[in-house]
């Protein structure tokens, strides 16, 4: 996960630009005249950077007048090259008005032409940029690549300069071959300005602020509509999910993030609504690139320390599905586990990074050791030395599954090989871009490692479910086969504070599990003392200011009625203890491993 | 002469300072001073007789979050509530005596 974040935050290489002289270098010009870009005729706010071969680009020449208090622009006629392997021209449109212009008895007038198959031939005694210096002095060089317009405009009345462009005009956009060279393919070459009703000729005159367009055209993609989809357990706040489109450098072979933003953390990542669905048309500009989206829970961009994959996980990863693994692993073959999907969550030991293909005794303990607090799942993230909250709370990428709707609805083969295709926090997408009639929606289903009983993630279809039924977490709809009933009280005690939980087993209980959250700016955690029978593996696991307490009956029989004891002691004079234990969840597995409620009263 | 004593019964009803925001006109009643919950808001309970009562505090899906069991006074206790760990959001408050009688039951947002 990290080394995948690493890369995730090389930006892509920039595209297109345009290009001009400096503000210094223009400093005593009298007069100029920039390329402006306008957009597509389909979108006047695309970007450059999105422009695509065959779509028709608007640029316009927008012209300066350093001399406006004493003079206006009324006459310009402005060069302008292009190369034709690049670009077709289209049209042109003047913007001055020229009705009733009436300068020395000759009306206004707007004039093209053409002088076709020529470039401009720099006079290289002058400044390229400087316009009036090269139209003076400059010419015409035959290159059939390239065209040369001359677009000029008069008027008696008005200034040129104040419009945002006295002329504009449209180009097709064309791919002009692998090899092509696409520097400087729109070109002012060469121009001049002037007050003709004053007789002033502007000089210099230079091409600020762009002169020239160097554009590599994106693929001509029209694409439908593509679309991700995630679909977690219903009880997975989706929204907390972000999704970071991704594309493949064949370079350096690594992903790499495809929305430039370095000045917000986490800016290349897009919002998932609660639907699960993103549309991300608009990030795909290169038909033969490979493309991919990373799907992350939470995550901590900044690194304010405010993920809480490590509280959700405690729901996630409760003893019932530790009894469950127990109990598949014990009668493999009789169907405790039909879901493929069960059986890939369940296999977190035994591998470099988790699980080796197999449900064994290593997992089963794994994930007992987990729930108790032995020895927790979570890894060194950030590499410290420590497993810490940090790397808890940062490490929903080393948890999150995501498998294809047909996977995820598998029957396991066979128990011990539970090898059914799963990709991580990273779901490569496989976009047929001659598909230009239809959506094509990317849809994944995301679960979690530990998650046997799939409480936390999709349900399966109806005819593999596994006998233990998925559930949700404490306080939402549960799908359970019995209910329990249980109390809790808290009460005062002189300098302690005592929650007690009472669990008579009128559902034949394999399996128990609460879990207490507790204000700890107030009470400090002393102990857990448990009531139960000899057969009962009690566990009592303390995290930041939550407890899980617990039993599981590891050899087939049931829990005997349970008494817990969480006991506190005031780190201040309180006034009451209301409010200061909860209960926040609660989990049960009876001995066929079959969910059961534990409801408290 | 005037003399100032204690009585001796005083000494079994300790003195509590109410405020006018948890005053009840009833004989036994719940009453927080705000409709909304924040940590260390002030809460009166209100009994008839001195004895054990119950606080039930229930979410939004009638699970139960917490519940306390405290010796309370003849009259008015008032005594704070904590937030810290209870998420924001609509809760039921539920005051029952000692034989599990339902005295009053509230529903509130805690902050």
């Amino acid at each position: 996960m990290k080394k995948l974040l690493l890369v995730l935050l090389l930006p892509l290489t920039a595209l297109s630009q345009m290009s001009g002289p400096t503000p210094t270098e223009v400093s005593g010009g009298e007069g100029a005249a920039g390329l402006v870009f306008l957009g597509t005729t389909e979108n006047a706010n695309e970007s450059l950077s999105n422009v695509q071969v065959n779509d028709t680009i608007i640029l316009g020449i927008k012209l300066t007048n350093w001399l406006a208090s004493t003079n206006d622009i009324t006459y310009a006629h402005i060069d302008v090259q292009y190369n034709k392997d690049a670009y077709t021209w289209i049209d042109e449109t003047y913007h001055a008005s020229t009705t009733n212009s009436n300068w020395s008895g000759a009306a206004g007038q707007n004039t093209t032409y053409l002088n076709p198959g020529y470039r401009w031939s720099v006079a290289s005694t002058y400044e390229a940029y400087d316009l009036y210096g090269q139209w003076q002095n400059g010419g015409l060089l035959t290159d059939l690549d390239f065209d040369l317009k001359h677009l000029q405009t008069q008027i008696t009345y008005g200034d040129l300069g104040d419009l945002d462009a006295y002329v504009t005009f449209r180009l097709k956009v064309h791919d002009a071959g692998a090899n092509h060279d696409y520097t400087d393919n729109v070109y002012i070459a060469s121009g001049k300005l002037a007050d003709n009703p004053n007789n002033k000729t502007y000089d210099p005159v230079y091409a600020y602020e762009n002169q020239d367009l160097s554009l590599e055209p994106n693929a001509d993609i029209d694409v439908a509509g593509v679309s991700v989809k995630l679909e977690v357990g219903s009880n997975i706040d989706i929204t907390k999910f972000e999704v970071v489109p991704l594309i493949y450098n064949d370079t350096n072979n690594y992903w790499e993030t495809i929305i430039q933003n370095t000045s917000t953390p986490g800016g290349f990542a897009l919002a998932v609504p609660s639907n699960g669905t993103v549309d991300i048309t608009q990030y795909l500009t290169d038909p033969s690139a490979q493309y991919a989206v990373a799907w992350e829970y939470d995550y901590d961009w900044d690194g304010s320390g405010t993920s809480t994959f490590k509280t959700l996980y405690e729901d996630i990863l409760t003893i019932s599905d530790v009894q469950l693994a127990l109990k598949e692993l014990a009668q493999h073959g009789e169907g405790a586990i039909n879901a493929g999907v069960s059986l890939l969550n369940a296999d977190v030991a035994g591998g470099t990074s988790g699980g080796d293909g197999e449900l064994t005794s290593q997992d089963t303990y794994a994930l007992l050791a987990h729930v108790t607090g032995i020895e927790e799942l979570y890894i060194d993230r950030d590499g410290d030395g420590d497993i810490d909250d940090d790397d808890a709370n940062n490490q929903a990428g080393h948890f999150f599954k995501t498998l294809d709707g047909t996977n995820y609805n598998t029957t396991a083969a066979a128990w011990e090989q539970n090898g059914i295709p799963y990709q991580g926090v990273l779901v490569e997408i496989d976009v047929d871009f001659t598909n230009e009639t239809s959506a094509q929606l990317f849809a994944v289903k995301g679960t979690w490692k530990g998650d046997v009983n799939l409480s936390h993630s999709p349900d399966v279809s109806a005819n593999i479910a596994n006998s233990a039924k998925s559930v949700r977490s404490y306080g939402s709809t549960k799908k359970v086969v019995d209910t329990n009933m249980s109390s809790f009280n808290v009460v005062e005690d002189g300098d302690r504070v005592i929650a007690t939980i009472l669990l008579p087993n009128t559902t034949d209980l394999s399996a128990a599990q609460y879990r207490l959250t507790y204000d700890d700016t107030r009470l400090e955690f002393a102990s857990v003392e448990t009531d139960s029978g000899n057969e009962s593996t009690n566990f009592a696991k303390h995290t930041e200011n939550r407890i899980n307490v617990g039993s599981i009956n590891m050899i087939g029989g049931k829990l005997d009625d349970t008494k817990y004891q969480v006991i506190f002691t005031k780190k201040q004079t309180l006034n009451g203890v209301a409010g200061l234990v909860t209960i926040t969840n609660t989990d049960g597995a009876n001995d066929k491993a079959e969910r059961v409620e534990i409801k408290i009263e | 002469m005037l003399f100032l004593a204690c009585s001796p019964d005083a000494d079994l009803v300790p003195y509590a300072f109410v405020p006018d925001t948890l005053e009840m006109d009833t004989n036994t009643g719940l009453r927080f001073d705000n409709s909304t919950i924040e940590d260390g808001s002030m809460f009166n309970i209100k009994t008839a007789k001195t004895g054990k009562y119950t606080l039930e505090v229930l979410d939004l899906t009638n699970s139960l979050v917490t519940k306390n069991t405290f010796m309370a006074n003849e009259g008015d206790n008032v005594f704070m509530f904590y937030t810290k760990a209870i998420e924001r959001g609509d809760y039921t408050f539920k005051f029952y005596d000692n034989q599990k009688n339902l005295i009053q039951s509230q529903k509130l947002f805690i902050k």
